[in-house]
């Protein structure tokens, strides 16, 4: 309890700091913005703006990142409200519900709900947050190799089996990352592994570029496969801010979300989407007027968005408390904290406390910063939510590369971004999730140091090693999450065998009426 | 049986579509709880797949090969450095072999080119364009080839004018006024605000002698 109050002390303390409100009010006003943006994801929005932070102290700098993950989360219920188009999986309910009452006239009591229930729901879900990750800083003193190799191989397997349809696939995304990892010196013997003789490569390949082409330009590769403009489907409206007994009623839905988007989102692997239609699903049953679901209902709005903020927060406990990245946003953001000499795990508060302070600060800041400012920004928004499309995506793929040169002023780290955005676009289209890849690349180093140091430490012995009692324990969490990721795959199969059948259904319908003169 | 692949939907919505469409234009396709539709879509390219399986049994076996090579240390490591890559690559072998013969063996069930989708498919209802893609790829990778030569100022409005082109951006204003204030903005902010040197090609000299670069 005690580092509790002194972690959250000093995180308001370091949030007085007023060059760090600046960068979290700018953090929070490009997330919202790029939130809304068509085509804009976390992943893109905190990825074209890593290369600006090397400028910044790492406070600074971690503070900004996590704000600007606060403001995407905010941002991407705007369209979904203003257009009917939600900006990410997660908002699609605020999708139904929203759009219902912007056609009705009522713009101002969606947004306002959406307003007060991202607010209340990051405020809520940073507190748990902290409270979550603190005890974990207690493992510090059991965990060694082998614990520690057992807490990356569960990162990558949760990643790898919640979020691929096919776990072979799955497996053989994460086999490449690690491949790619090994690329450079053999971090225990110094031995150059897969240099192919090329100088830039002697240190491995730069995490950024590979992380922002798998993860970011895959993504806008595949956006640009098609056209599509969001400004038809726009009309012009007003919104007055709703009554205190509108916000008043919605308050339990907002805590429910906000309760249930924390757990969710720190399951690793576990999308938000999830978190946003239990929490949704859950309010209803709760509800006092469950008629008004999927009509326009503002405690749906209001458990799907404080669902929402709250599942980006809890997704931090992982990433910060572990190391494991649960989405591919944290593992951008993971990529970029590391650049800054974070150390993810439960090392952390013993090494660098002052980063995990930053990041509370960050995300306290950003709370504040968003209720001062979310209510102003999302009446605005619809100018940026009716945007060109194609010229937004141009815009950060060039973004993106400018900011990549300008780590090292390298043109190879452009390529580099390019090549794997190429493949991370195969990736994406053919069931191999590039997240796993991206995981498995930045985990790679550590894993297999801790794996050798480990068996070094046992002397060699498997049996020793993977009996000890932590690290059976998570192993054993990898392995249910591998069979997991198994039973994904009969489901696909399952599936293929339907669309078989349908398809010799169709096919012999046709013939038939062919048959017929 | 056309040949463009399609959407059979499964599960029973108990909403209907003309609900579900009119809360919100996407509705139909992505929602979830009582309104969810489990769609099951016909659109992965059979070919590509197991051209992919190919890639990755390839790349598996030239990882195992080149790690053959790793010197191994003078202490003892049970793993060494040949271990994980022998691991990964093993694995990318195995893999992609049984998934290139599971493709082989229900290749005719469907007929067609396509198969049930694995991956992320294109937006329902909306043409898609392959070439498009690949060829802003192109043009980014000549402008990053080209900055040591052009220089940021000159290489970047020209690819920006191409790549917002093939984006079917028609409008004559956006054609000459984005490329230029883009690449404008972000020179100042990039060379002038976070300090970034951008590479000025053919023109050093006279930045230099204006000062605009070290």
């Amino acid at each position: 309890m005690q580092l509790f109050i002194d972690s959250l002390t000093n995180a308001v303390a370091m949030a007085a700091d007023p060059m760090l409100l600046l960068f979290v009010m700018l953090g929070v006003a490009w997330g919202c913005v790029a939130g809304a943006l068509p085509g804009f994801n976390s992943v893109i929005a905190i990825g074209v703006m890593v290369p600006f932070t090397f400028g910044m102290s790492p406070i600074h700098a971690i503070a900004f990142l996590m704000a600007i993950n606060v403001g995407t989360a905010f941002g991407n219920s705007i369209p979904a409200i203003l257009v009917g188009v939600p900006g990410t999986p997660s908002a699609v309910l605020t999708a139904l519900e929203g759009y219902i009452l912007h056609r009705q006239g009522k713009s101002g009591l969606a947004l306002g709900v959406t307003y007060y229930s991202s607010v209340t729901g990051q405020l809520i879900a940073t507190l748990l947050f902290l409270a979550a990750v603190v005890p974990l800083a207690e493992l510090t003193y059991v965990f060694l190799s082998p614990e520690l190799f057992a807490l990356y191989l569960v990162g990558a397997t949760a990643l790898v089996s919640l979020t691929s349809s096919n776990i072979i696939k799955g497996l053989a995304a994460a086999a490449f990352g690690l491949t790619i990892a090994m690329a450079g010196r053999d971090p225990l013997s110094a031995v150059t592994r897969y240099t192919f003789g090329i100088t830039e490569l002697r240190a491995g390949l730069e995490t950024i570029p590979v992380v922002l082409g798998l993860l970011a330009v895959s993504e806008m590769f595949r956006s640009m496969r098609q056209i599509f403009r969001w400004d038809a489907l726009s009309q012009s409206f007003t919104a007055k801010f709703p009554p205190l007994s509108a916000l008043r009623r919605v308050t339990p839905s907002v805590l429910l979300g906000s309760l249930i988007g924390t757990f969710i989102g720190a399951v690793p692997g576990v999308a938000g989407g999830a978190a946003a239609v239990m929490s949704y699903q859950q309010s209803r049953i709760w509800s006092k007027h469950p008629e008004e679901y999927g009509k326009g209902s503002i405690e749906g709005i209001a458990a799907n968005e404080a669902a929402q903020n709250a599942d980006q927060a809890g997704e931090l406990i992982p990433t910060f408390g572990l190391g494991i990245p649960g989405s591919s946003a944290m593992v951008v953001l993971l990529g970029a904290l590391l650049m800054h000499g974070f150390i993810p795990g439960p090392l952390l508060i013993r090494e660098a406390p002052e980063l995990l302070h930053a990041a509370v600060a960050g995300l306290l800041g950003a709370t504040v910063m968003l209720a001062l400012i979310g209510w102003w920004i999302a009446r605005s928004l619809l100018v940026v939510v009716t945007m060109d499309r194609s010229l937004i995506l141009i815009g950060a793929l060039t973004l993106a590369m400018i900011g990549v040169f300008s780590i090292n002023r390298s043109v190879f780290d452009v390529f580099v971004m390019l090549f794997f955005g190429v493949i991370g676009y195969f990736m994406l289209r053919y069931g191999y999730p590039p997240a796993g890849a991206s995981i498995a690349m930045i985990l790679g180093a550590g894993l297999e140091t801790n794996l050798r140091a480990g068996l070094l430490l046992k002397g060699g012995s498997v049996i020793d090693f993977v009996t000890r009692p932590w690290t059976a324990g998570i192993l054993s969490i990898a392995l249910f999450l591998l069979l997991f990721g198994a039973w994904s795959t009969v489901k696909l199969l399952r599936k293929e065998r339907m669309a078989r059948a349908m398809a010799l259904e169709r096919d012999l319908a046709a013939r038939k009426a062919g048959d017929t003169p | 049986m056309p040949d463009r692949g399609g959407t059979f939907r499964t599960g029973n919505p108990t909403l209907s579509e003309d609900q579900t469409t009119a809360a919100s234009p996407f509705a139909a396709e992505d929602g979830s709880g009582e309104h969810h539709v489990d769609p099951i879509r016909i659109e992965m390219d059979k070919r590509v797949d197991l051209a992919l399986h190919a890639v990755m049994i390839g790349f598996g076996l030239v990882a195992v090969y080149i790690a053959t090579g790793f010197r191994l240390g003078g202490y003892p490591d049970p793993v060494t450095a040949r271990g994980l890559p022998y691991f990964t690559g093993t694995y990318l072998v195995v893999a992609g072999l049984i998934l290139a013969a599971r493709r082989i063996l229900t290749w005719s069930e469907i007929p067609g080119i396509h198969t049930v989708s694995e991956g992320t498919d294109d937006e329902p209802g909306r043409p898609a364009s392959w070439v498009r893609s690949f060829s802003i790829i192109g043009i980014a990778a000549l402008w990053a080839y080209s900055l040591k030569y052009l220089g940021f100022i000159v290489a970047t409005p020209f690819a920006l004018f191409a790549m917002i082109w093939l984006m079917e951006v028609r409008s004559r204003a956006k054609l000459i006024l984005f490329p230029l204030l883009f690449t404008i903005l972000s020179w100042a902010v990039f060379s002038q605000i976070l300090g970034v040197i951008l590479p000025m090609g053919f023109l050093s000299h006279f930045a230099r002698s204006l000062g605009l670069m070290p």
